[in-house]
């Protein structure tokens, strides 16, 4: 600690001690000064016990009230006593150390509520859908972490509990207004379901700039598709560095969506009715897509995958490939090469980016709803999701993040391509089966890469599923 | 004393209640698994392919439209194929290579327990764990196929491409399976008879023809079965699948179990379809099991 | 009474002792030996080899798994993938959970099974010949094709998420009811019968005299069933999702998706996975083997 923090813990112990501050948010302001959650929990504990040696004050923390810190403390807190019990949450693995992340939140959250426990289990991402979906019916978990792409379905069925009361409610005002994305969240239907803790992008183009350099270019070369593809022909040297990686992530998750919107395309028409695909422009990308595989550019599908990508990357073996952000968490601490993060489909108003969130929602069948609601609003505040996110390669989704400490760990690389990135974001289209769709279409494309049918067959093979699965 | 006619028929009807209740007791626990948890199900496989909707939010009574639908869905008939190329694929190796190595391994002296001991053991891997071992084989980078390539100055290949997949997990199989049946084809050549190996040796018969008019013929049904039984167990291969390849790349190495399990629990409503599909399965492995049953009885006769 | 049982057991065992005999004294018998030796010894490299490969890959660290030529042999032996995997995974955990239901489901099933083939094989029993004719019908019909009614069935009885859901659906196995009528229909009817004239219960037959008689194929079938449970898969991903009630194949599968590639520890997994069913199988090797003399015996 150095002199400077000892001082502003001091002023906020006697603020605390001096009842000018509940609980709950001198715990907030110790964390937003960098204090690590077990010396914060110490902390709170001897100014407590100092707080209860005085006899005519009550010992509970007050709540808030009209104190000067009010502001930070958005709404009346629950006493320390009030909350206990255990609770469960089911999260998706954005990096190695994903338990330790929430472990370290969870901290935190202990300094204020003692008697609050928690478990954590992580689902793979193979089998994501299933395991929320039978953890959900089965009552297993009792906060769940999901992504943006189901939430469509999640919205038309009942097994998250509805949150809207709580999410509206006039105290939850002022926090409410540092969720960026909020809007998105609400658009899906009359429901809220969560509270979202980041976005990321699916995919970006990681990028050897030595590479693209020693080729003759700099980063302009997406500015179109053919100076892209000069460049990845060039970066290619058979046998030693392919020259673009596709078809690599998780069953290539949202890779050819971006390109289906980039050439005009959608699932399905802007009034849901009609599917959207199968369109020239949707077919020529497709083919282009197709040919870099044809052409020994992009490395066969099941040479490289999602795991073993980066450290593909990281040893020269690719000069680009394409990924979610989370890869930057499994990139090797040095790479011995100036690198980039650049929005993945090439060419001019191509550069659609696919945003997804993450969102905490409520398990309907737990017990205690107001005990998950506490954790999941603590989940999301703004030092929390400064932590998480800087730790698993997605960007905050709270406005108040960036001064709470996002940023310390994460690639610099990340908040360089941002302005990119939201320049040309996309959300997902709002029907409940466009996870489904997402995933067998993207199986249908790389068939295509692997030379099993035409760019023409698989994108009307596409659109068939749209039509199946949609049941229009 | 003498017991009346009647007085008789009914102690010879309480006995007879009497021994059914005592048989019924013994069968009883076993029969109420089986039936709640095998016949329903079975049943209820039936029910459910005339569903559509999912698995939790209630249903709706579609008659047979998901069968109509199924062969121009999307996906489905890949993972039949999938299914059948890989049973053909994976089959005839696993047999005849353990045929092979039973052959030897059934009339070896020394060392025969640590030989069946090494032959046998991958049989006892978990599918899951086979697939994780098979990514150190197949990786391109570090696996040991390719590096016993690069010792030879061969080009490394990507064993997990779109051509390939298939063809690994079939080997995988093999793998995994070509000792079970070595061991099992073991055990039915030793309960040959060994006079008529005596008599074929006193007429100066070679190796090959002892094979092939001897062995072969006696073991007619026990290969038979194997050939069915394999067939049957190759129709559901799954873990490996989802560990190794995870159906990919594309829809390479969907299979029919991993495509029901898709099907049911990763996207939604697409449970009568599910059901649908199984069906199909469970129909194909009830057809070779009753043609099983009736080809062995008929020849019973004649041996 | 025991005299009448010795010599039919024994007799197979004589006459393949003696054809061994005879077959010792064959020409050329030493030339065709080392032949077979050399092929035996050439298949079981290609079955181990992988097995070779990946103890290796677990006792090494990332980079040198990465290396290239490989080294051989791990010296020094790089212990962090060991330490990783039972340090900060549930991998003890998951390991308890499937010797707990690996082992109730074997306990319960060898009992009921070895009652009910008894059942099948001796007593009077309307209905019996379509019991057993339903039971070889749906003998070879997969788990994983009956996961809908199966897992909706569970989830009705409200058993999902529990030890119960992992153990009561495989109880249905009939394959351990068939093998335990066929070994008591092997057996000399002279026995039983004498005891039934002495009025021994059916329950004092089955448990005096069949059980010690069936003590061999009661080994057989405990094997079977702890195996196919130590290997089963896609059941326990489906029907549990909580932490505490994961199961070793679950468990290790879920490693493989947790934040990028470590293959250090997968192969640790792997290894660790094979340690318990190793002991098992080297334990009771000659039990384990007849597990194809009881895949015969399903004709």
């Amino acid at each position: 600690m150095d002199k400077q923090m000892e001082r502003q813990t001091e002023e906020l112990a006697n603020a605390y001690l001096a009842r000018q501050m509940s609980r709950r948010t001198f715990v907030t302001r110790l964390l937003a000064l960098g204090i690590a959650p077990a010396a914060v929990g110490a902390i709170v504990a001897a100014c407590s016990s100092a707080a209860t040696t005085v006899p005519s004050v009550p010992p509970a923390p007050s709540s808030g009230g009209s104190s000067p810190a009010a502001s930070l403390g958005p709404q009346p807190s629950p006493s320390a006593a009030d909350l206990k019990g255990n609770v469960r949450f089911l999260i998706g693995p954005w990096s190695s150390d994903e338990v330790a992340h929430h472990q370290h939140i969870a901290q935190g959250f202990n300094a204020i509520y003692p008697n609050v426990t928690f478990d954590f289990r992580l689902y793979q991402w193979d089998t994501a859908s299933q395991e929320i979906n039978t953890s959900l019916t089965e009552g297993a978990h009792d906060i769940y972490m999901t992504t943006e792409s189901s939430y469509p379905d999640y919205e038309s069925k009942t097994g998250f509990s509805d949150l809207t009361s709580k999410i509206t409610d006039p105290s939850f005002a002022g926090e409410l207004a540092k969720y960026q994305y909020m809007d998105r969240i609400k658009s899906y239907g009359p429901k809220i379901l969560g509270l979202p803790i980041s976005f990321h992008v699916e995919d970006a183009m990681f990028v050897n700039m030595d590479m693209v350099q020693a080729a003759g270019f700099d980063e302009h070369f997406i500015d179109s598709y053919p100076t892209f593809l000069d460049c990845v022909t060039k970066m290619t040297k058979k046998g030693q560095t392919y020259g673009m990686g596709i078809g690599i992530q998780l069953g290539g998750y949202a890779e050819w969506y971006q390109r289906l919107r980039a050439a005009g395309g959608s699932y399905l028409t802007p009034d849901l009715k009609s599917p959207n695909v199968n369109l020239p422009a949707v077919v020529e990308v497709t083919d282009q897509m197709a040919s870099l595989f044809k052409l020994g550019i992009a490395p066969p599908l099941g040479t490289y995958t999602y795991d073993a990508a980066p450290a593909a990357f990281a040893a020269g073996k690719m000069a680009i490939y394409s990924s979610d952000l989370a890869s930057t968490t499994a990139l090797p601490a040095s790479v011995p090469f100036t690198w980039k993060l650049l929005p993945y489909p090439p060419g001019p108003v191509s550069q659609v980016n696919f945003n997804d969130l993450s969102i905490y929602m409520i398990n309907s069948k737990t017990a205690d709803q107001d005990l998950a609601w506490e954790v999941v609003k603590w989940w999301t505040n703004g030092s929390s999701d400064a932590y998480w996110a800087d730790n698993s390669g997605t960007y905050p989704a709270r406005s108040d993040a960036a001064t709470l400490g996002y940023g310390t760990n994460s690639a610099p690389q990340l908040a360089e391509a941002l302005p990119l990135f939201q320049a040309h974001a996309v959300g997902l289209e709002n029907f409940p089966q466009w996870s489904d769709v997402e995933n067998l279409a993207e199986a249908e494309i790389q068939n295509c890469y692997a030379g099993k049918e035409t760019a023409a067959q698989a994108v009307a093979n596409v659109e068939k599923i749209v039509k199946q699965e949609v049941g229009i | 004393m003498r017991l009346s006619p009647g007085q008789h028929r009914q102690l010879r009807r309480q006995a007879r209640l009497k021994r059914e209740l005592t048989a019924w007791l013994f069968l009883g626990p076993m029969f109420v698994f089986f039936v709640v948890f095998l016949v329903v199900p079975v049943v209820g496989t039936v029910w459910w392919s005339t569903q559509a909707g999912g698995i939790v939010g209630g249903t709706t009574n579609v008659g047979l439209q998901n069968f109509q639908r199924l062969p121009d869905l999307v996906g489905a008939t890949t993972a039949i194929q999938n299914t059948l190329i890989f049973a053909l694929l994976s089959i005839p190796p696993i047999l005849i290579g353990a045929l092979a190595i039973s052959l030897v391994l059934a009339r070896i002296g020394r060392g025969a327990a640590a030989y069946r001991f090494f032959v046998y053991f991958p049989v006892l891997v978990p599918g899951v764990v086979a697939g994780l071992i098979w990514l150190f084989l197949t990786n391109v980078d570090f696996g040991l196929f390719d590096n016993v390539l690069r010792a030879f100055g061969v080009q490394p290949v990507t064993w997990l491409g779109s051509d390939t997949a298939l063809g690994v997990l079939a080997a995988l199989d093999v793998w995994r399976n070509v000792g079970y049946w070595a061991i099992f084809f073991v055990a039915a050549i030793i309960g040959l008879p060994e006079e008529l190996y005596q008599a074929a040796n006193l007429d100066g018969a070679s190796t090959a023809k002892r094979f092939w008019y001897l062995t072969l013929p006696l073991m007619r049904r026990i290969l038979f079965f194997a050939i069915v039984v394999s067939t049957i167990w190759g129709l559901q291969v799954f873990d490996t699948a989802l560990v190794l390849t995870n159906g990919g790349p594309g829809t390479a190495t969907t299979t029919i179990i991993f495509r029901v399990w898709q099907y049911v629990f990763g996207t939604n409503d697409k449970v009568g379809f599910a059901a649908a599909i199984s069906l199909v399965l469970i129909a194909a492995i009830l057809t070779l099991t009753l043609t099983q049953m009736r080809l062995l009885r008929s020849r019973r006769g004649d041996d | 009474m025991s005299a009448a049982v010795e010599p039919r057991h024994g007799a197979p065992a004589a006459l393949a002792a003696i054809a061994a005999e005879h077959a010792r004294s064959r020409r050329g018998r030493r030339l065709r030996g080392l032949g077979k030796h050399a092929i035996l010894i050439v298949v079981t490299l290609l079955l181990v080899a992988p097995f070779y490969y990946v103890v290796l890959a677990s006792f090494k660290n990332s980079t040198e798994i990465f290396t290239y030529p490989p080294k051989l042999l791990p010296i020094p032996p790089f212990l962090g993938n060991y330490q990783k995997l039972l340090g900060s995974t549930g991998f003890l955990r998951w390991m308890f959970n499937t010797l707990l239901v690996a082992g109730t489901v074997t306990l319960v099933k060898v009992f009921m099974d070895s009652m009910a083939g008894y059942a099948l094989a001796k007593l009077q029993l309307t209905g019996k010949r379509l019991i057993f004719l339903s039971m070889l019908i749906l003998l070879m019909v997969p788990l994983g094709a009956l996961i809908v009614p199966l897992w909706a069935l569970v989830n009705a009885m409200g058993l999902t998420n529990t030890y119960l859901a992992l153990i009561l659906p495989p109880l249905a196995n009939p394959l351990g009811v068939f093998l335990m009528r066929q070994f008591i229909l092997g057996l000399p009817k002279d026995l039983e019968n004498a005891a039934r004239l002495d009025g021994v219960s059916e329950f004092g037959i089955y448990r005096r005299i069949i059980l010690p008689l069936i003590k061999p194929g009661l080994v057989v079938l405990a094997v079977i069933i702890f195996t196919d449970q130590f290997m089963s898969f896609i059941w326990p991903l489906i029907a549990t999702s909580s932490d505490d009630l994961q199961v070793l194949t679950v468990g290790v599968a879920a490693l493989r998706s947790h934040g990028g590639a470590d293959y250090g520890l997968w192969s640790a997994a792997a290894v660790m996975s094979l340690v318990p069913i190793g002991v098992f199988f080297f334990v009771l090797q000659r039990q384990f083997l007849a597990r194809s003399l009881a895949g015969a015996l399903k004709q």
